[in-house]
């Protein structure tokens, strides 16, 4: 139905009534709350499954509250409620909520990281290309790195807030993120996901290069050998640990296929 | 349009909606069930234990996929990408049966897209008929398969509607080959809501002009009672209602056995309840197979 005078009709004019909660001529009231009421409730649910963290963090109630918010400013561009809330947690960073507390953002990065891990496609480790790596002459091979592999940089302890939170959600034990934020201490998260599993573990400053490695910051290992910094691990003691976590599932190089 | 290949619909089974909280009792325990329903959007990722579920799941049962947001009567053709994420679920599952909804979700395209998330009533009239019939044969091109159209409970009217939802839904089948999910609480919850006298005899009323041919599968749910003077919404909270019994078999009366869905979506019960509506369903079918 086509627009006139800029005011949005038909179809429009009722999502956008549903949206804003404003009355929409024409429509009995009680049928507009219905859907409001509906869509509310579910951005809400579809929040409380996407950012666990978060959800604890707040509550259920406020949680709530601010999907609403986030609704009215955001939208829903997507037709899946499992793929709506991308941009959580860049609203949050400018909500009055992340004065009081300064990690939200970040541990809502982090949620979103895990969800997105546990949707990734499937991918089993190639053995094989493990066994013929020992028979390579060169370093010109990359890394396959697991389903979800993501580091998150973060100058707040969001590893240990997300764990304490997923092992007790109603009553977590935050007493090591307590002293590492009174420290001011940061951390990386490593995000993957192991067969069905999604996987989360701080990254330690003497494997970043190979975690980059990981997530495209150089295309062999041969090129990150060059870069490599003085204090990092040896890359066979690495190695032989990520595949043993499943981080790397296999190795690509022309010559192993 | 090209006819579709009809739904494998076997023989009339009872099936349970499938839902997060009851993965491990599905996957574990013994049910009277031949089919489950999934809503096709909690499946739409890449990989992960959710997939891995429903595999799972189609090893034991037939399922069934219920989408929600393709928003068919949508003023516009509905994206590609969504209608082929539905076909690469359909294409790796191999359900029994596949259904979308009677209304529309969405408006827009692009950064412009808004979608409401739910399913929003349609006028039922020729104009929405041609663009509905349209965006039905897409879906099923594309999927290579029938697809049911369930009818919808609702909240507001529209007043551009020319026809019944039953005649709209009618002339939609036969332009397009598709068949009809027959929801009996959502034909329930309207005649309530249109706060007539007998809620029951309007339900048998619009029963009687149902063409028993196109129904290829029945939804049976419950709703949270409501206030005086609120509207009965259609939660599929709670178990269901005597008057909607009574509908479902006043149907297999008239149309015989159809496969059954018990749906329930809110205030989860138990497997063991949820699988006590399914015998229920299952005792009125056997009654009426003669």
């Amino acid at each position: 139905m086509a627009r006139e005078s800029g005011a949005p009709t038909g179809q429009r004019a009722l999502l956008e009534a549903i949206f804003t909660g404003r009355p929409a001529a024409g429509h009995d009231p009680r049928g507009l709350a219905v859907y409001r009421r509906n869509l509310l409730a579910s951005a809400a649910r579809a929040l409380s499954i996407s950012y666990p963290t978060v959800t604890c963090l707040l509550g259920r109630d406020r949680l709530g509250r601010l999907a609403g918010d986030f609704l009215q400013s955001a939208g829903r561009s997507v037709f899946d409620w499992g793929l709506w809330g991308e941009g959580f947690p860049v609203w949050l960073e400018e909500h009055s909520l992340c004065r009081q507390y300064p990690y939200l953002a970040d541990s809502a990065r982090l949620d979103w990281l895990m969800h997105c891990a546990q949707r990734a496609a499937d991918a089993r480790p190639d053995h094989a290309s493990f066994a013929n790596m020992e028979g390579l002459a060169s370093l010109d091979f990359s890394l396959v790195a697991a389903p979800g592999c993501f580091v998150l940089e973060s100058g707040f302890p969001v590893v240990a807030i997300h764990e304490a939170h997923r092992q007790d959600p109603a009553r977590p034990d935050l007493g090591v993120a307590a002293a590492m934020l009174e420290a001011g201490r940061g951390q990386a998260a490593l995000v993957w996901r192991q067969g069905p599993r999604t996987c989360l573990r701080e990254a330690r400053d003497e494997e970043r290069i190979w975690l980059q490695l990981l997530n495209g910051g150089a295309a062999t290992v041969a090129e990150a050998l060059r870069r490599l910094p003085a204090d990092s691990m040896p890359l066979e003691q690495w190695l032989d640990q990520a595949i043993r976590e499943q981080l790397v599932i296999g190795l690509s190089h022309s010559s192993l296929t | 349009m090209q006819e579709p290949q009809g739904q494998d619909t076997r023989d009339a089974g009872v099936g349970v909606g499938l839902r997060h909280p009851h993965y491990r009792d599905a996957l574990e325990r013994q049910a009277p069930i031949q089919f489950v329903e999934v809503h096709a959007e909690n499946f739409y990722m890449d990989g992960g234990p959710a997939l891995s579920v429903l595999h799972a799941a189609r090893e034991r049962f037939d399922v069934s996929i219920h989408a929600t947001s393709l928003g068919l009567g949508a003023e516009t053709r509905v994206p590609e990408p969504e209608i082929r994420r539905l076909a690469r679920l359909v294409e790796a599952i191999d359900p029994i049966l596949v259904s979308d909804h009677a209304c529309f979700s969405w408006s827009g395209q692009g950064a412009a897209l808004l979608h409401g998330g739910d399913l929003l009533p349609i006028a039922h009239n020729p104009r929405v008929l041609e663009q509905f019939s349209a965006n039905v044969d897409r879906v099923q091109q594309a999927l290579g398969r029938q697809l049911l159209v369930e009818n919808l409970s609702a909240y507001l009217s529209c007043p551009d509607s020319t026809m019944s939802e039953l005649e709209f839904l009618h002339r939609m089948c036969q332009r397009t080959g598709a068949g009809l999910l027959l929801d009996v609480n959502n034909v329930f919850v309207n005649a309530v809501n249109s706060g007539g006298a007998d809620p029951l005899a309007d339900v048998q009323g619009v029963i009687a002009g149902i063409d028993g041919d196109l129904v290829g599968e029945i939804h049976l749910a419950g709703s949270t009672p409501q206030a005086d003077g609120d509207l009965l919404i259609d939660d599929h909270g709670a178990e269901v209602p005597e008057p909607v019994w009574r509908a479902y078999e006043h149907l297999l009366a008239a149309l015989g056995p159809k496969p059954t869905l018990i749906e329930w979506d809110t205030n989860l019960p138990s497997w063991s309840t949820l699988v006590g509506q399914a015998r229920l369903v299952r005792q009125r079918m056997g009654a009426y197979r003669g």
